[in-house]
């Protein structure tokens, strides 16, 4: 299955100016679809991408899982409010590591698509950044509590 | 050629096991809800185990329409099915956060 190229299917009356043309049309940095990107890469990147994209996913829900088991079942710490504070952290860290995923996902078959090299993802750093943070949140609340 | 090195079967079983982990987040928010005895807080629970039975269904789809797209040579990429699992994790993150703060 062929595609024209993207920019070959724009008609040349486009423009932000057109006063027809909805606001997303307007938006000045509307990326192409991204089937209509470079060529399609072997099924098997798409596949490996597809299956790295669930496992984020899966981190992002045992994150969630820790979040509402650190405030459901978790015995109370001395300090009030510090199950909510690492639960409602964890579920936050939950919510940006699914959002980071599917962007991840977006930008690696893109650069596959175009044969260009994947670039490094923010969402290890922010993962193992925030897993420490919430670590050492625990660790002072068990020392606190004694 | 189907299926070499059976990608899209391990790409199957990555979908079942990510609905496993909805069931089981799914499973926790209903168990919380039914020690509180209020039947409202049943829902994020109900919806954790609904995105579960989604999730799987779609990870059947998506095996079935990528053997099916490539026997044919065409793309499988589907980048619905990965933002409709994105909208489902956020939908069910957002229920469980409204739980646990309330």
């Amino acid at each position: 299955m062929t595609q024209r190229p993207y920019t070959e299917r724009r008609d040349a009356t486009d423009g932000p100016e057109t006063s027809t043309a909805g606001w997303w049309q307007r938006m000045p940095i509307r990326r192409p679809p991204l089937n209509s990107v470079g060529q399609d890469p072997d099924y098997r990147f798409s596949l490996a991408n597809e299956r790295t994209f669930l496992a984020w996913i899966r981190t992002a829900l045992a994150l969630l899982a820790g979040g509402v088991a650190a405030v459901q079942l978790v015995p109370a710490f001395k300090v009030p409010g510090g199950r909510l504070i690492l639960g409602v952290t964890l579920v936050v860290l939950a919510i940006m590591v699914a959002a980071g995923s599917y962007h991840r996902w977006v930008a690696n078959e893109r650069a596959m698509r175009l044969g260009q090299c994947l670039q490094p993802s923010l969402v290890p750093r922010l993962l193992a950044g925030g897993l420490t943070l919430i670590a050492l949140v625990a660790l002072l609340l068990v020392i606190v509590s004694g | 050629m189907l299926d070499r090195g059976l990608q899209a079967e391990r790409t199957r079983l990555a979908w079942t096991r990510t609905a496993i982990s909805f069931a089981a987040v799914g499973a926790l928010l209903l168990h919380g809800a039914i020690t509180s005895g209020d039947r409202l807080r049943w829902v994020p629970g109900l919806i954790g185990l609904s995105c579960a039975a989604a999730t799987y269904l779609l990870g059947v789809i998506r095996y079935h329409d990528t053997n099916r797209k490539v026997a044919r040579e065409q793309s499988m990429t589907s980048a619905g099915a990965v933002r409709t699992l994105t909208a489902l994790t956020v939908l069910t993150v957002l229920v469980a956060l409204a739980l646990i703060t309330t």
